[in-house]
């Protein structure tokens, strides 16, 4: 403190506007330290395709498996073809979506799954499904889509029923 | 002690301003640190009758179950707008205020480092709560997705939105600046002889908040011109159609909302801190243990912001370290709590009202502390998510803490206030009028602490008689010890070498209180 403090209050000052910027910085540098973590823990991985390893049928149990489908402001037609199915665990099953663009532009689509429970989703393996990629209609296209699925015959024994939602959002960058 | 730099001219510094602008041009162009900690408390206030109006509003609604008064839509607003205007209208605002009024005096400073940063610093503040408030006016109304602005909502919501997002901008400014200014008037601007470790409770709280605000503040600027850009420029950060993840909006709030909790209360616990031993006429137990312990809260703050979205999913093992990192805060905290029971434990407690709040303080934020505690548990806090057991937990801390503090704070420095904060039509009749009530008396005891008034005095710049290598000594042990500062023998004896009058009080400890009515 034997300098002068008008000086060493500018030399502070810059530190600490240093200090400000490194951090607004640091608030966008979280999204691709973000991004790296999802895909190093795999917390993302929704549009990939799940491996089975056992496929021994437990027929001992049944699953109802219910369909749901969403649209997301989207003027769209979007239903499964069979609301309820019932599966049993390990074996494979197919069920089909129905989706038509109501509208007179083309347009392109992302449908995100989830699952009710929320637990039941990583006994839930897709092994082939429309929401792994986008899907773009031309005008009122319609189009049947499938989803092709097992259910891990780990899933614990208190789960009867997964209901399986979609949810179609449009993917706005394709937007003509 | 003996070779105190000559730099009594700074200590002047508030007497040179022989032709200062009078009437309101007194306070836009002020760049006195007292008149910008008033302009700060006052902007607070009215934030705080403002935050207020919308509460009473929203409980006036649920008065009754159903619809009585307003939309829902509007309800929302209401919330939004209430914990927005409470949290950077009234709780930072007027913890900068304090900051304002006496960190310098504490530490032995003329005025803030840079004072006229200082005073945009506040006159930003007016306009962006205009710009807040005005947005109930704008189509669609003011932002409805709560405080936090989450993603997706936020990036869906009307006009009000982004007014919210620009004076968020303009209030992170205002508050990095207030920052910068605070950590450069304490880390360069203390009196000679004042380490920081003998620094006033309170100045070490606001130093370190102010670091804590140095670096969330711009996160938060992020976080929002992120928004903005989703909102208006056509990217899609958290818009999960274009690929982005709404939930990463949450992680860098929180990242920013996490410290900010402890950027509302560590100046509260500085002012407890300050309260509790004059109250009490002990100085306050274990300094050292209180300065570690809010050095490690602000360090623990940055790592456990996911605890506040425990419910969209996260790997158990984040899981169990955001909980077990949230449950080590309450370590330091309760170091803190013992040191403020042990302090007045033997004491001579007398309750005036400051003492009151104080006190409240002590037993309501621990109720507050153990609420957060049970919200830690990720299995309760998923069942408790989103319910009032949260808005009654950060009420605790916020009303119950924050705000009784602040309140202690403005009772307690009263007499300051009395002396040149309110203006002229607000003064009321002062001393002579009621010399004896309880109040002045609790004034009186807490600006005693340890030290005569006259020290205070000069402390506060006021014309004294005192010259050279006098008024440094007491400079350095006034603004040591004035407002609790802790006690040090080698202060001690300055002041007492330097005026022999005030060597019983240095001696003692303590100033009878009847030294008080001979003013």
């Amino acid at each position: 403190m034997t300098a002068l403090p008008v000086h060493s209050n500018r030399v502070l000052l810059a530190k600490l506007c240093v200090v400000v910027v490194v951090m607004f910085g640091f608030g966008f540098a979280m999204i691709p330290f973000y991004n790296k973590i999802c895909d190093v823990t795999g917390l993302r991985d929704i549009d990939l395709a799940d491996k089975v390893n056992n496929t021994q049928i437990d027929t001992s149990r049944s699953i109802r498996i219910e369909l749901d489908a969403n649209l997301n402001k989207l003027p769209w037609r979007f239903r499964p073809l069979t609301p309820i199915v019932s599966v049993h665990p390990g074996e494979l099953a197919q069920v089909v979506y129905e989706v038509e663009n109501t509208t007179d532009r083309p347009m392109t689509g992302q449908a995100v799954p989830s699952y009710g429970p929320r637990r039941a989703g990583e006994y839930f393996k897709k092994l082939e499904c429309f929401c792994f990629t986008k899907q773009s209609f031309t005008p009122h296209e319609k189009r049947q889509m499938t989803v092709v699925f097992v259910v891990d015959p780990k899933l614990p024994g208190d789960v009867a029923t997964i209901t399986l939602s979609y949810t179609f959002f449009e993917v706005e960058g394709n937007k003509t | 002690m003996s070779s105190i730099p000559h730099d009594h001219v700074a200590g002047h510094a508030h007497d040179d301003h022989a032709h200062h602008p009078s009437g309101i041009m007194r306070w836009i162009t002020t760049t006195n640190h007292k008149d910008i900690g008033t302009l700060y408390l006052w902007f607070s206030m009215i934030m705080f009758l403002a935050g207020g109006v919308l509460a009473l509003t929203i409980r006036t609604e649920l008065f009754q179950p159903g619809l009585q008064i307003v939309d829902p839509e509007f309800f929302n607003s209401l919330t939004t707008l209430h914990g927005l205007i409470m949290i950077f209208g009234a709780i930072m605002p007027a913890a900068v205020g304090f900051a304002n009024w006496q960190v310098p005096l504490m530490i032995g400073a003329p005025d803030m480092a840079f004072a006229r940063m200082n005073n945009w610093s506040f006159w930003l503040l007016p306009f962006a709560a205009t710009l807040l408030i005005s947005s109930f006016l704008v189509p669609g109304g003011a932002a409805a997705g709560g405080w936090t602005m989450y993603a997706p909502l936020s990036v869906q919501a009307g006009m009000g939105m982004d007014f919210t997002i620009f004076a968020v901008h303009i209030l992170g400014a205002s508050s990095i600046m207030g920052a910068i200014n605070i950590i450069t008037t304490i880390l360069n601007l203390r009196a000679p002889g004042m380490t920081l470790m003998k620094m006033p409770l309170f100045v070490w709280t606001w130093l370190i908040t102010a670091y804590l605000l140095i670096a969330v503040m711009p996160v938060l600027a992020g976080a929002v011109t992120l928004l903005l850009t989703d909102r208006h420029f056509g990217t899609s950060f958290f818009n999960a159609a274009g690929g982005g993840d709404p939930v990463m909006f949450q992680h860098i709030f929180w990242f920013f909302g996490h410290p900010e909790v402890y950027i509302m209360i560590l100046p509260s616990f500085g002012i407890v801190s300050t309260i509790l031993p004059a109250f009490s006429r002990k100085p306050l137990f274990g300094y050292a243990s209180m300065v570690y312990a809010t050095g490690s809260i602000a360090i623990l703050s940055f790592i456990l912001w996911a605890h506040h979205m425990f419910t969209v999913g996260m790997p158990a093992a984040g899981q169990v370290f955001f909980m077990c990192a949230t449950m080590l805060i309450a370590v330091p905290t309760g170091v803190k709590v013992f040191n403020w029971v042990a302090t007045m434990w033997k004491g001579s407690l007398t309750f005036e009202t400051p003492m009151l709040f104080a006190i409240g303080f002590i037993f309501l934020f621990t109720m507050g502390g153990f609420t957060g505690l049970v919200l830690a548990i990720t299995p309760v806090d998923i069942q408790l998510q989103d319910t009032y057991y949260v808005v009654v937990h950060f009420h605790y801390v916020l009303v119950a803490g924050s705000l009784f503090a602040f309140f202690g704070a403005l009772l307690a420095l009263d007499d300051l206030l009395q002396r040149d904060v309110l203006p002229d039509a607000f003064s009321r009749p002062r001393r002579h009028a009621a010399p004896h009530s309880r109040l002045r008396d609790a004034v009186c005891r807490l600006e005693h602490g340890r030290i005569d008034r006259r020290v205070r005095l000069w402390a506060l710049a006021d014309p004294l008689p005192l010259h050279g290598s006098e008024s440094d000594s007491i400079r350095a042990a006034g603004a040591c010890q004035a407002m609790g500062g802790v006690g040090h023998a080698g202060v001690d004896t300055a002041l007492a070498g330097a005026v022999p009058h005030l060597r019983d009080a240095a001696r003692g400890g303590l100033i009878e209180r009847e030294n008080c009515a001979h003013e």
